[in-house]
């Protein structure tokens, strides 16, 4: 009976509610049924409670926010476009994203502008008194505020209408599937979907619990389990020499990316049971031949808006050599601090802006050598070099991204290569390893569920893996299902259940 | 149609696992449920307990608190309770694990503490654990196990313990074992090169387990809680190690540091008689059940002739018998 009332408490006084939370796999499901179960005309009704109630499980007060930014865009948009004089379309536009970026600003950023300005000036010894704005960061704010930004932007190029019903346009702001972490969705591709009338369809249904179930594995089998020995080194990276930094950063670049794939895949799930499609997040980033290519396949819907709304509005590359290199690292600068207001992201950002700088002087001759080479066997090798070099760069770039601090990051930077001689010591490795919450085991399911992922999107790359899955007989598809929900039973780190990583962003 | 088809899928998709539920509350290795009793309790002590005596002893704890414990580590696995209770007249409850960290003692002393308020507490610790490298965190998982039935249902050692108290109970014999397949000089070798190698070749001061053990005390001195710790003894063997690998005056400070808590430490692990004879001893670690009986009278029945003791000049606690009453 105490057990009982325990595990109650656990499941539904949940605080948070996390894709990877048992309230969710409570949720969702209720959800869906009653969305089939009401008539097609109430749907959107159901859809804007479930998702605000999504939203306050975290925090109540701070569905206040999405009224006011959804309020703000759904009236600017109509204002713009039915005002003719285009001077006045533009004053709305403006006060419009002003409001949406203060609110961002004022939440996200005022605190680190702040230290920052405060820093400079205590080098001039000019004391600044500025409070602080003691407050939790809103979850998904980044998210939801670039997509509504999207919205007005696009309406005011009359590249969309203006939704006039205020009720769809509060779901479409606010859909819980995508609502914390993505993926940002264009006016263009989602609002429609909410006028259809979705039926029940098991192809549908099934192809959404896949993805669902897949999401999970990435998150609470792999990302969970790898963010143990990353969370031990990053957070005091100077007790540790080379092959622990090494690993902890390896492992964090697999942990981003099946944390963040993870949660999208879960998202694009959890969408495709009630009908709706979202836009693919992810295509086998690490596959990724160049930076360039990289960024076509990593949070896809981030890149986009920011190839859209920022560096398109630039100039892009229809401009000088300079103000195009230019517009390359701004926007890369940018998007490092939408990730967060911190100095490391912004020079994670900085780093991938000179990684494209390179690659957009020099992609040209690796692309000229590659149709030089003879034979499809050449090329594949140049390929897999390739994609070696580019996930090395990538992964180097991880560093700022997950040290707490640019001296954490530098240690580690330096100090990647240091006592390389135990790396052929087994009995030093291991002892090296201890006190990082891994205990050898845990290390070795970590690395094969590493490959596990990797022999996935490998398949998913060649021919779509759910697809090709699907042309087997039942039996092999099954043991398949199988497989990935024992997995994900057995192995999980649930009872350590962590945030997916994007939520903070 | 699209509907039935689906629930037809998800029946036949979830029998299994309906009825591994089923089977898992029928055997119930560490008595989650404790709803079913098909597999006798000495089975289950032999096999689940030694698979994960954590799980076991704090859902043991869960569903019977009790406000006498005895935490540590296998090193206090032979203080018998029967002799306990003959000498104080107390039920002592043992909470312990193979391996504890001391992280995971201080998580176990204010997860006792929260089903039931502690009166007694001793610890067996050991320099070995006072590590920053030291660190484990089983308490929170078994925790997270308490508060979701489903973990338990799809936990892995639960599926281990289960397969083995099922072979057990059918064969009749003890199915899992947790020693080594070595000699016992080979694995007296084995603890003091390798093992000695793996505590000690990597040494941080663990300056917030410390600060956790300081607020744990402050918190048992205010609720009156009588806390112990006894330092348990090593072969010489093992105690030279500490030497080794240049950590003397690292290990002279965790004693100092254990002192300046203010409760009665008793220390048996230091170069005498007894710790340099190997009869004494199964293995570098762990002393034998004669070792552990004289340890048991002098720390529960108040006279020390082996054990040092600290705070000496403390009169409540200097060397006085574990307090028979409260």
């Amino acid at each position: 009976m105490r057990l009982a009332i325990t595990a109650s408490k656990a499941l539904f006084l949940a605080e948070t509610m996390l894709f990877n939370s048992l309230h969710y796999l409570v949720f969702l499901p209720v959800v869906v049924a009653l969305y089939f179960a009401i008539p097609h005309r109430w749907r959107w009704l159901l859809l804007l409670i479930a998702s605000y109630y999504f939203y306050m499980c975290w925090k109540p007060e701070y569905a206040i926010l999405m009224v006011i930014s959804t309020g703000v865009a759904y009236a600017s948009a109509l204002r713009i476009d039915h005002t003719q004089s285009v001077r006045q379309k533009k004053v709305v536009l403006w006060i419009c994203l002003g409001i949406l970026l203060g609110i961002l600003f004022a939440f996200k950023y005022f605190n680190f502008v702040n230290a920052s300005v405060r820093a400079v000036l205590a080098h001039f010894s000019i004391p600044l008194n500025l409070p602080y704005f003691d407050v939790l960061l809103p979850v998904g704010i980044s998210f939801y505020t670039f997509q509504k930004i999207s919205y007005v932007v696009d309406v005011y190029h009359g590249k969309a209408k203006p939704e006039k019903h205020f009720g769809i346009f509060a779901v479409y702001s606010c859909f819980f599937p995508q609502l914390v972490a993505g993926p940002i969705e264009r006016i263009q591709h989602l609002l429609h979907q909410f006028y259809e009338k979705h039926e029940f369809q098991y192809e549908r249904v099934i192809s959404g619990l896949r993805l669902i179930i897949w999401g999970f594995f990435k998150k609470i089998v792999v990302a969970d389990r790898l963010s143990i020995l990353v969370q031990a080194v990053y957070n005091d990276p100077r007790s540790y020499p080379g092959p622990p930094l090494v690993v902890a950063t390896l492992f964090f670049a697999f942990q981003i990316y099946c944390d963040f794939s993870g949660y999208s895949d879960i998202a694009i799930g959890s969408a495709r049971l009630l009908g709706f499609d979202l836009m693919l997040n992810f295509r086998q980033p690490y596959f990724s031949v160049s930076i360039a290519e990289f960024w076509r396949r990593w949070h896809i819907s981030l890149s986009t808006w920011f190839r859209d709304y920022v560096y398109i509005p630039f100039g892009g590359n229809r401009v000088g050599k300079s103000r195009w290199y230019y517009n390359i690292f701004i926007t890369f600068l940018v998007s490092g601090l939408w990730h967060g207001a911190n100095w490391t992201f912004a020079a994670w950002g900085a780093l991938h802006g000179c990684y494209m700088l390179i690659d957009s002087v020099f992609g040209k001759y690796r692309d000229r050598f590659r149709e030089q080479l003879n034979g499809e066997a050449g090329r594949a090798i140049f390929d897999l070099l390739n994609i070696g070099f580019t996930f090395c760069l990538v992964t180097i770039a991880w560093i700022p991204f997950r040290a707490k601090n640019f001296g954490d990051a530098w240690y580690v930077f330096t100090h990647l290569l240091t006592n390389a001689q135990s790396w052929l010591n087994p009995n030093a490795l291991s002892i090296g390893f201890r006190g990082m919450g891994l205990t050898p085991d845990e290390l070795a399911y970590a690395i094969a569920f590493i490959g596990v992922v990797i022999v996935y999107d490998v398949i998913d790359s060649k021919k779509g893996f759910w697809q090709s899955l699907q042309l087997r007989s039942r039996y092999i598809r099954w043991a398949v299902y199988y497989a990935i929900v024992i997995l994900t039973l057995f192995f999980n780190t649930f009872n350590k259940a962590q945030n997916f990583i994007y939520f903070q962003f | 149609m699209a509907l039935r088809r689906l629930v037809a899928n998800a029946a036949l998709f979830s029998t299994p696992f309906l009825v591994w539920f089923l089977a898992v509350v029928v055997v119930d290795p560490f008595d989650y449920f404790d709803i079913s009793h098909v597999i006798p309790e000495p089975i289950k002590v032999a096999n689940a307990a030694s698979l994960n005596e954590m799980m076991y002893n704090m859902l043991k704890e869960v569903h019977n608190p009790g406000e006498n414990l005895i935490i540590g580590d296998s090193r206090v696995e032979n203080f018998s309770l029967a002799q306990i209770k003959e000498i104080t007249g107390l039920e002592y409850h043992r909470l312990s694990s193979n391996a504890l960290k001391l992280n995971e003692a201080v998580d176990l002393f204010w997860f006792a503490n929260q089903r039931k308020r502690i009166a007694r507490v001793v610890f067996g610790i050991n320099f070995n654990q006072y590590n920053e490298y030291a660190f484990a965190d089983r308490v929170h998982s078994v925790e997270g196990v308490i508060y979701n039935p489903l973990l338990y249902l799809f936990d892995r050692s639960v599926a281990q313990a289960s397969y083995y108290v099922t072979k057990a109970a059918l064969t009749g014999r003890q199915a899992f074992s947790s020693t080594p397949p070595m000699t016992r000089e080979e694995f007296w070798d084995y603890i003091v090169t390798v093992r000695a190698t793996e505590q000690y070749a990597r040494y941080h001061h663990p300056d917030e387990l410390y600060r956790r053990m300081r607020g744990m005390v402050t918190f048992a001195r205010g609720q009156g809680t009588e806390v112990t710790f006894v330092i348990v003894p090593h072969h010489t063997d093992f105690q030279r190690r500490v030497q080794d690998f240049g950590l003397t005056n690292e290990a002279a400070r965790f004693r100092r540091e254990l002192k300046d808590l203010g409760v009665r430490v008793v220390d048996y692990d230091y170069p005498n008689a007894v710790t340099a004879d190997k009869s004494n001893f199964r293995d570098p670690l762990h002393c034998n059940d004669a070792v552990s009986s004289r340890i048991v009278n002098e720390v529960f029945g108040g006279k020390t002739t082996l054990g040092r003791l600290s705070p000496s000049s403390s009169a409540n606690l200097a060397s006085g018998p574990i307090s028979p009453t409260h």
